[in-house]
């Protein structure tokens, strides 16, 4: 049981593991907020400001040139913690800054829960020794790092916040609606709300999820599915073939999410989000190689 | 410290019980990057009130103005917004209306325009996909103005 238990909390994992989710993370992090730089710096016109997680430590929208000041400074930091460069620094400078430019961006009348777990994956990246491996920080070091519980626990860190987001949301749907969220028409009456909305709102919508909204039938099995996925997800957490199927499941209900109500959760649909799941190292053979390229080089001159 | 089997342990229940902690607060208190991820939780109304901008052109036919138009690339930002404007004052909606207004003569896209209203309408969400043609089941227009052009 005990060993159960640890193989749940902390199973041995390599350094590269963790340094590849680093990677990964930081990559789309960068990426993301590049694609979205203009909105992230300008505050939307005539909307109310509602201070949200860190942007709580204001209390009116702040001056344009410090969010293009702490945009360009993430990013900046970005880069290093994709690297692994003075990580114990830029690691959580990075986070930091991560999440205040996006609190800041969620303080204008809504919440875009497609940015959540993205955010507290790079805090728990930035809060753990997550550049011990495919890092610059590592080359420095004469020897690779050997396998550890410590970064497997890290990992399972990131596996945890991501099953229990889904936990949340499958316990709120229950909590708020009862046993009729999968029963009743309640998914068919989000997904014709959400597409009419839009279409008032002139933005785009779904045509599929329009003409499935004449189809009572199809909505309960996607019902149930949903609920089930969402509070079966720890089960994740044992990770192996388990996971993977979850991973699966969880990815058709965001491809679903995206067809019939044309929201995208970038992060998910990218598999990034589900990285934790897998053995992460794998994906980056070739970084093996230049990272041992570069410790050589680099351990050297630290010996000199 | 951070090594050891028990700082594993904590920081494990520790993390999971500050992920799991907006439950003990009211479903529709959102955060941010806690949140209860209730967005998709509540039975919707049948219908569906939303306040929108919308252009008319001198034919009498009329175009949604989209959240671009608003400063956001964001659809909810823009209900929000809109949302802001049945609240406000008189002098508030009329305000709001020159500045879009402008904002509308600008834009070579639009040219058309002659006239701009923020209203509120109601359909029913699942017969508008049946009819979209069919007149809302309720509309009430807040501020209307003029699209000057020199």
């Amino acid at each position: 049981m005990v060993e159960l238990i640890d193989r749940l909390v902390r199973p041995v994992a390599p350094a590269e593991r963790l340094g590849a989710m680093r990677i990964l993370v930081g990559l789309f992090a960068v990426i993301y907020m590049l694609v979205r730089a203009v909105a992230m710096v300008s505050a939307p016109d005539h909307a109310k400001f509602s201070p949200a997680g860190l942007a709580k430590i204001v209390t009116a929208p702040v001056p344009g040139w410090l969010m293009i000041v702490s945009f360009i400074l993430m990013i900046g930091s970005g880069l290093c913690f994709i690297a692994g460069y003075r990580f114990r620094l830029s690691g959580p400078i990075f986070a930091a800054l991560l999440t205040w430019v996006l609190s800041y961006r969620n303080s204008f009348g809504m919440i875009w829960h497609t940015e959540n777990l993205l955010v507290m994956h790079a805090i728990i990246l930035a809060a753990t020794d997550s550049a011990a491996g495919l890092s610059l920080d590592a080359c420095r070091k004469p020897k690779p790092t050997p396998p550890s519980a410590h970064f497997g626990a890290a990992i399972q860190l990131l596996c945890l916040v991501t099953v229990l987001s889904y936990v949340l949301a499958g316990v709120a749907k229950l909590r708020v609606s009862g046993i009729g969220w999968t029963t009743g028409d309640i998914l068919r009456n989000h997904v014709a709300y959400d597409n009419l909305r839009k279409v008032l709102l002139g933005d785009s919508y779904s045509e599929l999820g329009a003409w499935a909204a004449r189809h009572a039938w199809l909505f309960k099995p996607f019902a149930v599915l949903t609920i089930v996925v969402e509070l079966s997800a720890p089960v994740a957490l044992y990770g192996g073939k388990i996971a993977r199927l979850w991973v699966l499941l969880v990815w058709s209900f965001h491809v679903g999410v995206l067809a019939l109500m044309w929201i995208l959760f970038p992060y998910q649909l990218s598999v990034v989000a589900f990285v934790p799941f897998f053995r992460a190292e794998r994906f980056f053979p070739r970084l093996f190689e230049l990272f041992g390229w570069l410790r050589g080089r680099l351990s050297g001159r630290v010996r000199q | 410290m951070f090594q050891h089997r028990a700082f594993h342990y904590v920081a494990f229940v520790g993390v999971a019980c500050l992920v799991l902690s907006p439950v003990l607060g009211p479903i529709n208190r959102d955060d941010f990057p806690l949140s209860p991820f209730a967005m998709f939780a509540d039975d919707k109304d049948v219908n569906t009130t939303i306040t929108q901008a919308v252009g008319l052109r001198a034919d009498g036919s009329e175009m949604v103005l989209g959240p671009k138009l608003l400063g956001t690339d964001e659809v909810l930002q823009a209900k929000e917004t809109l949302g802001r404007v049945p609240r406000s004052s008189k002098q508030a909606r009329a305000e709001f209306c020159a500045q879009f207004a402008a904002k509308i003569a600008r834009d070579q896209d639009l040219v058309s325009i002659v006239k701009i209203e923020v209203r509120t309408v109601t359909y029913e969400s699942l017969a508008y996909f049946a009819d979209p043609k069919a007149p809302p089941k309720r509309k009430s227009v807040h501020v209307a103005c003029k699209v000057a052009r020199s």
